[in-house]
């Protein structure tokens, strides 16, 4: 397996030291690219680390604090509530998308569906629509009043619950994101199957494997690294999970408050409260918490690799 | 973000087999399987139809009617019409305010992924592994929270309110530099450079008349992606601009949404769901055309296996 | 939400034509008594003044009403030297922290502003608001009712010109009263009682609609004789178990627990319109500008509806209070402050500016329309040609004095629905929602330096 290369984000991919000569020239390429990158993302989070370091009061004005924006954030039941909310949706929701896409893949690589392409297409389709309009729709068809759960309600007297009530908040966005990415996770993983060489197919039927021995011992491990890279971005995707629940929360202001993830916290604290310092912090500790969680997903994941 | 790094691995997945080969056990065809996979397709193309069948409702009929079915008047080139038409045309603007998102940052973030890329595959340079170290650490760092430092920095630059505020920073695309850096090792070999090289053709010529046309699908594949973030982008925008103007479709649409009752003085859901209509259409359409493209990426993409 | 008042704000301006035909020729009659100030002669300041709009100029003018642009190509056609880039915050909520960052980052800020009363405080505390009492502008303090020039001036010092007021009013859908057999309720007691007929009644009937919204909670817990909010500088108390707040929160309490308003609907959703428009909710308590608002969402209800007085607490009171409202004013970082005062003047003391404004269904705020006797006996047809202005007027008069807001609403208003809006889910009690609201005005106050206690 010379060539899947994972996501390497711990090891970058195989440069080739061989041949290649040591000058300046590299620079010319990557020079554009390294100066944007410079000014718009490590200047902003070098900015956002002394930020996170002060405490600029509407009175009093500014002075330094040290970590006590981090010690606040440690100890902030709000933030904990956000952070809770989003751990829920990467343990529970993202588990069940990414099970639903590994399932959708092996149906796709098993070659047994009618229409095959039909399903790899359109199953794509959601990626294409932006959050916002993905959680526009969803927010119209939840309507308990007037909408799909409405119509259904009336139509065939159910009682459906009201999606957006505190008890089914979260799963009413978990299903939002799941809509979103599923069919993406599923090209990914799909991707990975095909890239299985066929002699190994060919060996296992000789040896008399049966179809899920198949599965098990040749398509579920071709797709490891696909679905350890995917998980990764799923929780990327889920600490910083904003415009859906952003746009939702129009409809449902009270279970969806104002710190409904961190990043709806960090978003609300400078933007109505001025709080641009712990805001600030609080960014800062999410990435820290996104890169440690990230690599220990590598780590897990990519245990046993080579 | 979310996507488009997953994006990657889909196409930096390279190796795949050329063609499929009658499976040795030659599976037939299972309904049981398509039943199955038809209830994910119909979740998934639920919401889309219902956007579909809602955008020939008028506002009306809108809250009175199925949301499943058509009824009422068929007002689908009324409301397309409308949604032009109202609040002096903004929803043209906001749409050519994404087209000139993505053409700029969605195009430009490209180009300096590919050059970068290309140079990190092809080259060794001082600070090389410096800038990998943190390019890498980057793709982790959740971008949507540092948008407020970065929001104040531009502003001492006079940037905000700009579209420039909300071009430069999409610009950057490192997991669409990771790609191609991927791309570039595999797809061009050294040999060739070295090549062109004794026959003393300058860098630049190099890679346009080499390089760039053996990565041309890991190209495409990040085109794509970018032009998917930005086409999407909200929260950037949505924090950078202050004046509806400048705004992009996702934000000009949840701005009509959220204030359903306005300035016009008509209710405008109906107009909403036809925006968001329009607003998906490209995206899908791109997304369909490519599928050619995608998968010719991903398999030019299995130069060894 | 802020938002839901900002939108409230431009419901109201989007008129219904049928509803207030006779406002055009009305607002015609008397509004050239309030002539501009600064159009000629008077002060040294007030001169000074008519020679800045005279020169090449050009202002920022952040707005959100859709009659203000007529208005600013009326004023610029007036003063042609005068460019006014008129910017349609349509965002609701973030008009306020865009101006916030503006501030904070110190470019992009607007010359003049069209602020809420309730968030006025907040940008004067902060200094980003030009005190207009050097600028003879206190001159036009009798040309607006009382209330109206009490949310300008603040500590003394006025900082903006009046442009609309909001007095609370009750309005009832009266079809739906009669077919219940529901007496319009004059006290709260009597309010809870129809709600619990009509629900009994009807289970799927309510007789209001209300998901938790900070400026419907202010404004009534102001009718009720609450004064949660007492600053005076950078120190104050944050006390929203007062007497007067806890006689709304008894009152609206008690429909909450037992169910009796639907809460799954917030203002101006589709939910929301849905019930309006069929008869779900009976009632709305909101400010004088739901009479534009009713006949732009239901205008097919016309003639259902009626206005009366806001329940009372004590039987045969007239207590009542102000929901939403907005000033003209001008920012200190303006460079050309003469002229952007000079506007901010005309824009609500112009005859045409206030009768463009009144057509497109704004609500006035100057004496000399609300004490007109054409205005007050208009009948409108949409309510059944009730002369509704005159409830309105009343309820100005009746506004209760000593209202404050706090110096940091945009903030509080933004973590209403965290705290006090659980009551709404069910989850406590509005007297203990309410109570955690305060926890988070304190703490946040305390916090940014405030010196805040209960």
């Amino acid at each position: 397996m010379a060539v899947s290369p994972g996501l390497g984000l711990t090891t970058p991919p195989h440069t080739r030291p061989r041949k290649a000569r040591r000058s300046w020239t590299g620079w010319g390429f990557l020079g554009p690219f390294v100066v944007i990158f410079l000014f718009t993302l490590v200047a902003p989070v070098i900015y956002a680390i002394y930020l996170s370091l002060y405490r600029d009061k509407l009175i009093g004005g500014n002075s330094f604090v040290g970590l006590s924006n981090y010690i606040t954030a440690i100890h902030d039941p709000v933030f904990h509530t956000a952070l809770f909310h989003v751990l829920l949706l990467l343990f529970v929701q993202v588990p069940i998308m990414m099970a639903l896409s590994t399932m959708a893949a092996l149906a796709l690589d098993s070659s047994r569906l009618y229409v095959a392409s039909l399903f790899r297409m359109s199953l794509f389709v959601p990626y294409a629509v932006p959050s916002v309009v993905a959680a526009l729709m969803w927010g119209f068809m939840y309507g308990s009043t007037f909408g799909l759960v409405a119509n259904l309600n009336s139509a065939i007297h159910i009682h459906l619950p009201n999606p957006l009530a505190s008890n089914y908040v979260l799963a009413a966005l978990g299903n939002i994101t799941t809509w979103e990415f599923v069919g993406f996770n599923m090209i990914i993983l799909y991707s990975a199957l095909q890239s299985v060489p066929q002699d190994r197919y060919e060996a296992a039927a000789i040896d008399g494997a049966t179809k899920f021995q198949v599965i098990r011992a040749i398509k579920v491990p071709a797709m490891r690294r696909a679905l350890v890279v995917a998980l990764v971005f799923a929780l990327i995707g889920s600490f910083q999970l904003f415009a859906e629940p952003n746009v939702l929360k129009s409809l449902a202001p009270n279970t969806i408050g104002s710190a409904f993830t961190p990043n709806m916290y960090a978003y609300n604290l400078s933007f109505n409260g001025q709080e641009f310092n712990y805001a600030a912090a609080i960014a800062i500790a999410m990435g820290i918490i996104t890169m440690v969680g990230a690599y220990a997903l590598q780590v897990g994941g990519m245990r046993g690799d080579n | 973000m979310n996507a488009d790094v997953r994006a990657v691995s889909a196409a930096g997945r390279s190796a795949r087999r050329k063609s499929r080969p009658i499976s040795v056990t030659t599976p037939r065809k299972s309904v049981l399987l398509t039943l199955v996979m038809g209830l994910m397709l119909f979740y998934t193309l639920t919401p889309v139809a219902w956007l579909l069948i809602n955008s020939t409702k008028t506002q009306n009929s809108l809250s009175s009617s199925f949301g499943l079915w058509f009824s009422g008047p068929f007002s689908f080139f009324h409301n397309i019409a409308a949604t032009f038409s109202y609040g002096n045309g903004e929803f043209l603007r906001w749409a050519l305010n994404t087209v000139l998102y993505v053409v700029l940052g969605g195009g430009g973030a490209t180009i300096l992924a590919t050059l970068g890329g290309y140079g990190l595959a092809h080259f060794t340079f001082p600070g090389k592994r410096a800038v990998m170290a943190i390019i890498i650490g980057a793709i982790a760092i959740p971008g949507t929270a540092l948008a407020v430092p970065a929001y104040l920095m531009f502003s001492k630059f006079g940037l905000t309110n700009t579209p420039w505020s909300v071009v430069i920073p999409s610009l950057i695309s490192p997991i669409g530099l990771y790609l191609i850096w991927v791309y570039a090792t595999e797809a061009i070999p050294s040999g060739l450079l070295e090549a062109a090289r004794l026959d003393g053709a300058s860098e630049l010529r190099i890679f346009l008349s080499i390089g760039f046309r053996l990565i041309v699908p890991g190209f495409v594949t990040v085109l794509l992606l970018t032009f998917v973030a930005t086409w999407n982008n909200y929260f950037l925008p949505l924090i950078m601009l202050s004046t509806p103007n400048w705004f992009p479709l996702t934000v000009g649409l949840s701005n009509w949404s959220n204030q359903a009752p306005s300035a016009g003085g008509q209710l405008i859901d109906n107009l909403v769901i036809t925006g968001s209509l329009l607003a998906i259409t490209p995206t899908v359409i791109v997304f369909l055309l490519m599928q050619r493209y995608w998968k010719a990426g991903i398999t030019a993409g299995s130069i060894k296996e | 939400m802020l938002k839901y008042n900002t939108r409230s704000r431009r419901v109201w301006t989007t008129i219904i034509v049928v509803g207030l035909a006779g406002a055009f020729a009305v607002a015609g009659s008397y509004s050239a008594g309030a002539s501009p100030k600064a159009a000629a002669g008077g002060t040294p300041i007030q001169q000074k003044i008519a020679a800045a709009l005279q020169k090449p100029t050009k202002l920022v003018f952040w707005g959100w009403a859709p009659q203000t642009a007529p208005m600013v190509a009326a004023f610029e056609k007036q003063y042609p030297k005068v460019k006014v880039d008129y910017v349609d915050m349509e965002v609701d909520s973030s008009e306020y922290a865009k101006l916030d960052t503006a501030i904070k980052a110190g470019s992009g800020i607007p010359d003049v502003v069209q602020f809420d009363y309730s968030a006025l405080p907040q940008f004067v505390l902060s200094q980003a608001v030009l005190n207009l009492s050097n600028y003879g502008v206190s001159s036009l303090a009798n040309t607006y009712t009382k209330v109206a020039w009490s949310q300008v001036n603040l500590d003394g010092d006025i900082y903006g010109v009046p442009q609309d007021s909001g007095p609370l009013a009750l309005f009832y859908n009266k079809t739906v009263f009669d077919k219940y057999g529901l007496t319009v309720p004059t006290t709260w007691a009597q309010y809870v009682a129809d709600a619990k007929k009509l629900h009994q009644e009807n289970s799927s009937e309510y007789m209001a609609a209300d998901s938790g919204d900070p400026t419907v909670a202010d404004s009534m817990i102001w009718q009720a004789g609450g004064k949660p909010f007492q600053f005076s500088g950078t120190s104050g108390t944050v006390n929203l178990s007062d007497p007067g707040t806890l006689k709304w929160a008894s009152a609206y309490g008690q429909l909450l627990k037992q169910g009796l308003l639907y809460t799954n609907a917030p203002l101006y959703t589709p939910a929301w319109v849905t019930g309006i428009k069929n008869g779900t909710f009976a009632s709305w308590i909101t400010g004088g500008w739901g009479v534009g608002t009713l006949q732009y969402f239901a205008p097919t209800s016309s003639g259902d509806w009626r206005v009366a007085q806001v329940p009372q607490y004590t039987a045969g009171a007239h207590a009542s209070a102000q929901q939403g409202g907005s000033s003209t004013s001008v920012m200190n970082a303006s460079t050309n402050k003469l002229a952007a005062i000079g506007f901010a003047e005309w824009f609500s003391t112009n005859a045409k500016a206030i009768s463009t404004w009144q057509t497109y269904g704004g609500f006035p705020s100057q004496r000399s329309v609300i004490s007109s006797s054409a205005w007050l006996n208009n009948p409108l047809s949409y309510f059944g040609g009730e002369k509704v202005d005159q409830i309105f007027a009343a309820s100005e008069n009746d506004t209760l004095g000593g209202w404050q807001y706090l110096p940091y609403n945009v903030y509080a208003n933004s973590v209403f629905s965290d705290s006090a809006g659980q009551a709404f889910e069910g989850k406590v009690s509005l007297a203990a929602g309410l109570k955690a609201w305060q926890k988070l005005i304190i703490t946040y106050g305390n916090l940014e330096g405030f010196n805040v206690s209960s």
